[in-house]
């Protein structure tokens, strides 16, 4: 098997007493667009910081391109472009001047400034102070920053935070073409999946310094698809729950009249309905779900931690 | 090895050179030598005959003022003001984390900060050299009265000039460090106050000229005093100190972790 472009081995990392990251496996595939998804303060950021080298692990292993990071900083750095939060930007200097400043540093051509500014469409405003931009641009120029050096991975923590939906869309598009036509492998981290469903190809779910899922998009689809709910309207809700409950499925209380049940077969909605009946209670309607890709990204995030070596950690959000 | 460092140096160099383009810190070094001067030409050119004697030496009135006025005052204050102002510009758009996650060594950051400051700080000093001979040579054109046209002190002026830019490398240093390592601008300069303050207050104390902050202004009185050494024992003890908070900043600078 291929070795991962970017993977971590029990990378693990503290602040004083507050363990922030817990033995995380991370493992970034050459070419594809990663999406590091969790809710705030899960550990993205932290995770990003100890990719790039910016802070240190209290244990574990960071390798890119089959290389230690500690070990072989600048050589692993000329490969990899970084967007951390907020793009850090000269306001007080133009968006080519920007560039100019990390073209510099860099020692690169001078015409690189130009292709990256076409690539990020931001050639026609070049000239005019930062300080002028607005936030879907500075984000773009951070991008553009990025790819002054043709690096082979692009870290970008959360590209698209504060960005308007049109925003959001450009920058989703941004993403696209850079992977798809110039083969950047992309490493972006955003606490809201369905800001990066639709552009991404593979999915890890963090929550409480913990990788509970790692895989393809189609392997958290295939979880959704398993995750069957059916959504009962009754006359006597805590009748029904009781029922429900003896029954040995999961039950959520949606609102006076409605309960949502964890079924594996369609059969069970069936079984469900006539207990139900038998049991006195007045059925009133029955439809059949199955759980959103974003209800399944809750349901991973708001549940406690299980095994985090199993390579899909799912849990419906019913409880039973 | 020397040559990738050269090379890193150079870019580093190159590119913090553009960042101070449209700053006030890119200003500062020329504007500042320039009002010192300027405002003792002023006095000098209405109230020279009250200042000067007649028939005296018109020079070491008119060096001494300014370096003194600096020396004490104004050096360590627009130490701090220009320290804080190009480490601030890295502070306020977030840039530290650009510039450790760039593929250049982390030594390089702060040493190529370093040196653009001191080549600012070097630029403040060639600035006011200038000034006071152009100002004291401009006096005895208009002024022919006072007698500067008569006597010519331009080694003694530059060597008093280089006296208190080796007088202040230890507090250029220590605050270059200290904008460096925090956010804040306020603190830095605030900081940069308080230990000049420090030194006009207990200037009469008898150990004095072991406070950082008097050494600029030990290395200017050299200029008046009959028979000084080029080098005033504060200014190596300047010089050493620098070297030490520099290697300090720089083992620092390398293992900080970026949060």
């Amino acid at each position: 098997m291929k070795e991962p472009l970017i993977s971590t081995h029990q990378l693990s990392c503290r602040y004083g007493s507050l363990e922030i990251l817990k033995d995380l496996h991370l493992k970034i595939p050459q070419g594809s667009i990663y999406g590091f998804l969790g809710p705030n303060g899960a550990g993205k950021t932290t995770t990003i910081r100890l990719l790039l080298g910016l802070i240190k692990p209290s244990a574990g292993i960071i390798r890119l391109f089959g290389q230690e990071l500690e070990r072989h900083r600048v050589q692993v750095l000329q490969r990899v472009g970084a967007l951390i939060e907020t793009p850090s930007l000269y306001k007080h200097l133009s968006g080519r001047d920007n560039l100019e400043v990390m073209r510099r540093m860099l020692g690169l051509k001078k015409s690189r400034v130009d292709e990256v500014l076409g690539i990020v469409r931001l050639r026609q405003v070049a000239h005019r102070p930062v300080k002028q931009y607005s936030l879907g641009m500075c984000q773009r120029l951070g991008i553009a920053l990025d790819l002054l050096s043709d690096p082979e991975v692009l870290i970008l923590d959360e590209p698209t935070n504060g960005l308007d939906p049109s925003g959001i869309r450009e920058m989703r598009e941004l993403l696209k073409e850079l992977n798809q036509e110039h083969g950047k492998t992309i490493f972006l981290s955003s606490h809201l999946l369905s800001e990066i469903e639709k552009t991404v190809t593979h999915v890890g779910i963090l929550h409480q310094g913990q990788l509970r899922f790692q895989g393809r998009v189609q392997e958290l689809q295939k979880a959704t698809q398993r995750a069957r709910t059916v959504e009962v309207e009754v006359g006597n809700v805590l009748l029904a729950k009781e029922i429900i409950l003896s029954l040995g499925h999961a039950v959520e209380t949606l609102d006076t009249h409605r309960l949502r049940v964890a079924v594996q077969e369609k059969e069970e909605a069936a079984a469900l309905n006539q207990f139900l009946v038998e049991g006195g209670v007045a059925v009133y309607n029955l439809s059949f779900t199955a759980q959103s890709l974003e209800e399944v990204f809750l349901s991973i995030t708001e549940a406690p931690a299980l095994d985090p070596s199993a390579k899909i950690h799912f849990q419906p959000i019913l409880q039973a | 090895m020397t040559t990738t460092a050269i090379l890193y140096v150079r870019r580093g160099l190159s590119a913090e050179a553009l960042k101070i383009k449209n700053t006030w810190a890119l200003w500062l070094p020329v504007l500042a030598p320039l009002s010192v001067v300027g405002m003792t030409f002023l006095v000098f050119f209405f109230k020279g005959h009250l200042i000067l004697k007649p028939g005296s030496d018109p020079w070491f009135a008119w060096a001494g003022n300014n370096f003194m006025a600096s020396a004490q005052l104004l050096v360590p204050l627009f130490l701090a003001l220009l320290t804080a102002l190009v480490n601030g510009t890295e502070h306020q758009s977030g840039g530290w984390k650009q510039l450790y996650t760039l593929p250049v060594p982390r030594w390089s950051v702060f040493l190529t900060k370093y040196l653009l400051l001191l080549a600012l700080v070097s630029l403040a000093y060639v600035t006011f050299w200038l000034g006071m001979l152009g100002g004291g040579y401009l006096l005895g054109w208009l002024r022919p009265e006072l007698g500067f046209q008569s006597y010519h002190h331009v080694q003694s002026i530059s060597l008093g000039a280089f006296r208190i830019l080796l007088g202040s490398l230890s507090i250029f240093t220590l605050q270059f460090c200290l904008s460096f390592r925090f956010r804040s601008i306020g603190m830095s300069i605030g900081l940069g106050i308080l230990f000049t303050m420090a030194f006009l207050i207990g200037s009469r104390w008898e150990h004095i000229g072991y406070y950082p902050y008097s050494w600029p202004t030990f290395s200017a009185m050299a200029f008046q005093a009959k028979g000084a050494t080029w080098f005033v024992p504060q200014m190596w003890y300047s010089l050493g100190s620098s070297g030490l908070l520099f290697l300090v900043g720089l083992w620092d600078s390398c293992r900080r972790e970026i949060l």
